[in-house]
């Protein structure tokens, strides 16, 4: 469902080249993990995916369900089926989680000239999945993101993550700034959204998400190239030995 | 130095004004001679009150207040009505008794009230001051019909509803609209205050309101001020305010600019625990300027005020802040807070923010603070990946940026009505140049 070639791209605002020609093909219903230490371009190549403007591929393809999307802006790409859980999510005032999913299925609809849900219909599915996630309904009368904890931020990106039914979901340092519980239960969240249908990416610098969340592949991408591939048990290799270990092995 | 001379297009109206008491005729007079001393203020920026406008462009009109009451604009006076509320209408300078409705919980007194004319002129320019804005003592030249209201109700009231349209007939018109609204001890009230402009587009009238609130010891009034000027026209409009002990003055506006429009508001806190809160939110587009000139003084202690405004900038417009808090040396435990923050859609948009503190007082706790921003990019792109469009994602923010004061309106009515203005107007914004 996704073939990535040779996957090339930069960053606009200074020309710097961060994906040095990345190779990955991914399979429907299958996880991939991508690990690397800071810097290797992990968050780069997820938000590229996404197709954030700050970004251009200068060389290779992107394809997903066998189309090219290099070129198609961002929420295009969601319609598609991509979704981008984020590491950092914005603070958006006076704008509230229900309104902006609300307007995201609403325009997903148009996309596919389908009929568009009623209020009444959407906020049935939206109570329930805020109620599966377990997420304080106060907090979504809020505007978004605004002052919500770590934990709730990733939460909330998860309940838009249900929500959406992407087939592609890649979840972009999910982990970070999460404490124990919180991360347990983030990572229910995704656990009950795996489906032979939907692939997931998950970015991270530590083993311990997939502790929660067992990958079918492990990538380790250094220096804007996927250096090794293998199964979780390369995590916790990387876990054990850390980066240093493979990145020796790779420039030997 | 260059003499400042008195625009001497406005002598002919004066010529013609309807005088009907002596005491009116001394306050008016009073007032030109003040106008005649200062004329318009100059065209550059030679004083801090006028700084940043150009008053080039309406010095070029000769401007006419003469028009005939024979228009028909009950469509669009409708949506300005509502029935659940109290509503007096003014229209080009006069109050219009055939619009207007209103229950005998309050008092309305206008010129018509020939018995009463003693009473109104004890009122009039007791606290908009003539030698204080060269606009002021241009309206009460000018004002041909003001109007009193009085709340005496102590229970709760239907919402008092002021429109002031203006309607031209021809472009050079000019009106001088004059309200006096007095709360009396311990009532407690809400007034929409609503200026609209009904002419053509392309008309380059002149409208200068000046309204005055007195607010007795213990009472409350929430002050909802909507201004939707258009095109090429002028406003100055004038809100003056007294507070006597424990009132409370809750403001919020919302601004559509015109051509050239200043919102120009002055609260006196002059009776200890009063509060005052100036909320407030503007919008500009193309080479439109809107002034909110904003100014609340501490005349005695225990009293706390509050400005929060935000504006929204496109194309090649203009905004001025200018935030005064003026603490005088009895006003101990003053507090006093202000902020502006503008969101700005162009590259060409303008804003000159200009917070002013003056403390004489030591035992005080002040702020201010303003900030002008572009769209960030980073939520744009948020929005974006959700599935939103580039340009419903624009939108989307810009709403949001708006959000909270179009809530602070707390009237579903309010909050609907200008919920579709602001929508119609987003879209309409020249934000090119900016993503």
């Amino acid at each position: 469902m996704l073939n990535i070639k040779n996957l090339k791209a930069k960053v606009i605002e200074n020309d710097e080249l961060i994906l040095k020609g990345i190779n990955l093909s991914i399979k429907k219903g299958e996880v991939h993990a991508i690990m690397g230490p800071n810097g290797s371009g992990k968050s780069t190549l997820a938000n590229v995916l996404a197709g954030r403007p700050d970004y251009e591929i200068t060389e290779g393809d992107v394809e997903f369900e066998s189309k090219k999307i290099n070129d198609l802006p961002p929420d295009e790409r969601s319609h598609l089926g991509i979704f981008l859980a984020f590491q950092y999510p914005s603070e958006i005032p006076g704008v509230r989680s229900f309104q902006m999913l609300k307007a995201s299925i609403d325009a997903k609809k148009d996309y596919f000239k389908e009929k568009k849900l009623s209020v009444r219909e959407f906020s049935k599915i939206y109570d329930q999945k805020v109620k599966d996630i377990g997420i304080d309904i106060d907090l979504t009368k809020r505007s978004l993101n605004f002052g919500f904890s770590g934990g709730e931020k990733k939460k909330n990106e998860i309940l838009q993550l249900s929500v959406l039914e992407p087939s592609l979901a890649i979840l972009d340092e999910t982990d970070s700034g999460l404490d124990v519980d919180a991360l347990r239960e983030v990572s229910e969240g995704v656990n009950s959204m795996l489906s032979k249908d939907r692939s997931f990416i998950i970015v991270t610098h530590y083993q311990r998400i997939l502790n929660y969340i067992t990958p079918d592949f492990v990538h380790v991408l250094v220096d804007g190239k996927i250096v090794k591939s293998g199964n979780k048990e390369l995590a916790l290799d990387i876990e054990n030995n850390g980066y240093e270990k493979i990145i020796s092995e790779v420039s030997n | 130095m260059s003499s400042i001379k008195p625009l001497n297009k406005f002598n002919s109206i004066f010529s013609k004004n309807i005088i009907l008491n002596d005491d009116i005729k001394k306050l008016k007079q009073n007032a030109w001679d003040l106008f005649n001393k200062s004329g318009l203020p100059p065209s550059t920026n030679t004083t801090e009150l006028w700084k940043y406008t150009n008053f080039s462009d309406l010095k070029k009109i000769d401007f006419d207040n003469s028009y005939k009451n024979d228009f028909l604009v009950k469509d669009n006076i409708n949506i300005l009505k509502n029935d659940q509320w109290n509503n007096i209408f003014i229209i080009n300078g006069f109050f219009d008794e055939s619009q207007s409705n209103f229950s005998n919980e309050i008092v309305v007194e206008n010129f018509s009230n020939l018995d009463k004319l003693k009473y109104l002129s004890n009122k009039i320019g007791s606290i908009a001051d003539d030698s204080e804005n060269e606009f002021i003592s241009l309206n009460s030249s000018l004002m041909q019909d003001p109007v009193i209201i009085s709340i005496n109700d102590q229970k709760t009231i239907k919402n008092i509803n002021i429109v002031m349209i203006t309607v031209d007939q021809n472009s050079n018109f000019c009106n001088f609209p004059r309200v006096f609204v007095k709360a009396k001890p311990k009532t407690n009230s809400t007034v929409v205050e609503t200026y609209i402009n009904l002419s053509d587009v392309e008309s380059k009238n002149l409208t200068v309101p000046v309204v005055e609130y007195l607010l007795e010891e213990d009472s409350k009034l929430n002050h909802k001020h909507i201004q939707l000027d258009s095109g090429k026209s002028f406003l100055f409009h004038f809100d003056r305010i007294l507070q006597k002990r424990n009132s409370n003055f809750i403001s919020t506006s919302y601004s559509n600019a015109g051509f050239l429009s200043r919102y120009d508001i002055h609260s006196n806190l002059n009776g200890i625990d009063s509060n005052c809160n100036f909320h407030g939110l503007y919008i500009t587009d193309k080479k439109q300027q809107q002034e909110n000139e904003i100014s609340i003084t501490h005349s005695v202690p225990k009293c706390s005020s509050d400005q929060m405004f935000k504006g929204i900038l496109a194309g090649e417009s203009k905004a001025v802040f200018s935030g005064k808090v003026l603490v005088k040396k009895d006003a101990q435990k003053t507090k006093a807070f202000q902020k502006d923050l503008n969101f700005l859609l162009s590259k060409k948009a303008e804003v000159n923010t200009k917070p002013s503190l003056e403390i004489y007082a030591d035992d005080v706790e002040c702020s201010h603070g303003a900030t002008a921003g572009n769209m960030d990019n980073s939520m744009l792109f948020y929005l974006q990946s959700r599935g939103i469009n580039e340009d419903e994602a624009t939108s989307m923010l810009i709403r949001g940026f708006a959000q909270e004061i179009i809530e602070e309106f707390d009237d579903e009515n309010i909050i609907n009505f200008l919920g579709n203005i602001l929508n119609n107007t987003i879209k309409k914004l020249d934000i090119e140049g900016i993503i």
